[in-house]
């Protein structure tokens, strides 16, 4: 499916593929988080991702996956009781109202199940459960698919607002080209069968990724080298 | 935050059973009477061979406290072999979900237990047991098995896969896969599973108490009874309040579970069949 795809990425970037569907993207996703073992050939993942506490990946589906007979706060305590290694790191209260609040979720919704919270507020505890762990890399796969066009720009401003203030290391796959565009510092084409990388676009930008930056033209100039190479 | 779009759902507290799902039965179930009642009084069927719904209710009334505390001896009996059959089948079920080995050497003998007729496993239980209210709960729990093995095994093993990539990811062991998120995954499944094995367990007790006979005080003894001494109408008696016995057992677990699962899982049974 997915064949000579090469390429380094660095600590702390923001990195999208995007493809049509099919395309292995989410089969990449799933072998730099080690759930999958290339058929052939090898992944050459930074070994030192595995040392000490930044010992975790976390990740997001297009789905919440969440388990509806826990509450929120119990949700995000999941990832960390899970494991060999004891981590005697259990989460207290306060910090997961922290935590939910650095998602956009309320205080109140501590206590609350999954089926009490709309899809959009599901997304976000998926993101503060995915974020649990502190992990150093974070994995969307195309996380943004499943809900509505507002709701998807809030979120991806948040995101983004996540990536830069903890120092994550992001690496999401979509087929929207300007949600790439919008969230990344590069975004690499993933195109062919089998799938390679087909272009590598970088996209530059000093500032914060707000409307400003949407309706600017780096963002124009890239959402169409992104489509020109895609459709080559 | 500000948004409309982030409504918290409710949809799941409005699932109630409404009116329409008593009444419409209900209906039925009159039209039923009264054209048995109709077909008796004005046609030429003698009350020999059909006694009529009047006769009936006569009977059931005359009878009432021998029909109380049959159902009460019956419904013991399936309860004591439902208990079996949920400890017995939750444990295939769990070493089934363990094992694809295990599930492929020892799946076909659970669906052989399905295939054999109960009334051929009642009188052989019967005589290696002895003609006491074990054997009667053996016969239920038996026939009551494969529903629990089934769904249950079906919930340990259908889990969305992102979920088991989520626990890959987090380093879950096997027992925190199984504890964390199977076996609660497989609770409405098991609920499912216990539904229809309820009636399979009174069936099973029913016929039991069937072939142990005379000195049996439960409905199936008393349904061999009646049909020995002709009493047409308390025979028909009897058979109708083991069907009731049977609606009772479906629509309570159905209300249990449905109100378990509401709590838990914000989600319904589903098919109020």
């Amino acid at each position: 499916m997915l064949s000579g795809v090469s390429l380094a990425i660095r600590r702390g970037e923001f990195v999208s593929f995007v493809g049509p569907s099919g395309c292995g993207k989410s089969t990449l996703l799933r072998l730099l988080a080690k759930l999958l073992s290339p058929s052939g050939g090898v992944l050459l993942r930074d070994e030192r991702l595995r040392d000490g506490e930044f010992s975790r990946v976390g990740i997001v589906f297009q789905h919440p996956t969440l388990l509806p007979w826990r509450t929120a706060a119990q949700n995000i305590r999941l990832p960390l009781e899970l494991g060999r290694t004891k981590h005697h790191r259990v989460l207290p209260d306060d910090q997961i109202r922290q935590r939910l609040e650095q998602v956009g979720l309320a205080p109140s919704d501590t206590f609350k199940r999954p089926p009490q919270l709309s899809g959009g507020m599901q997304m976000r505890l998926s993101l503060a459960r995915a974020l649990a762990t502190d992990p150093a890399v974070l994995l969307l796969d195309e996380p943004f698919a499943a809900v509505d066009d507002l709701l998807r720009l809030k979120l991806q401003q948040d995101i983004r607002r996540l990536h830069d203030a903890r120092g994550l290391t992001t690496v999401l796959v979509t087929h929207n080209l300007q949600e790439a565009v919008f969230l990344s510092d590069r975004v690499f084409v993933l195109a062919g069968t089998p799938s390679s990388v087909a272009a590598e676009v970088a996209v530059d930008w000093a500032g914060h990724r707000d409307a400003e930056f949407r309706s600017s033209p780096a963002f124009g100039e890239c959402s169409r080298r992104l489509a020109a190479a895609l459709f080559q | 935050m500000n948004a409309n779009s982030e409504v918290p759902n409710t949809r799941f507290l409005s699932h109630r059973p409404r009116l329409a799902d008593l009444l419409a039965p209900l209906l039925v179930l009159m039209l039923v009477v009264a054209l048995w009642q109709a077909v008796v009084s004005f046609g030429k069927i003698h009350p020999i061979l059909l006694p009529s719904p009047a006769a009936v209710a006569k009977s059931a009334w005359k009878i009432r406290s021998d029909l109380f505390s049959a159902a009460g001896r019956t419904a013991l009996a399936a309860t004591a072999g439902l208990v079996l059959s949920v400890l017995a089948g939750t444990l295939t079920a769990f070493a089934f979900s363990q094992s694809g080995l295990i599930r492929r050497a020892l799946y076909p003998y659970a669906v052989l237990l399905q295939t054999i007729p109960i009334i051929a496993i009642a009188p052989i239980v019967i005589v290696t047991f002895g003609r006491g209210f074990f054997s009667i709960t053996l016969v239920a729990g038996v026939i009551s098995l494969f529903p629990i093995i089934t769904s249950t095994t079906t919930g340990l093993l259908q889990i969305d896969p992102n979920l088991l990539d989520l626990f890959r990811l987090n380093h879950a062991t096997r027992w925190q896969t199984l504890i964390k998120l199977r076996v609660p995954s497989s609770l409405p499944y098991l609920l499912s599973g216990i539904r229809i094995a309820s009636g399979a367990a009174i069936v099973g007790a029913i016929v039991g108490e069937f072939f142990v006979g005379s000195g049996q005080p439960g409905l199936g003894a008393m349904i061999q009874r009646k049909s020995a001494s002709m009493d047409l109408s308390e025979l028909y008696a009897t058979v109708l309040t083991s069907t009731a016995l049977g609606t009772i057992a479906f629509g309570s677990i159905t209300v249990v579970g449905e109100s378990v699962l509401r709590r838990w899982f914000g989600m319904s049974l589903g098919g109020r069949s």
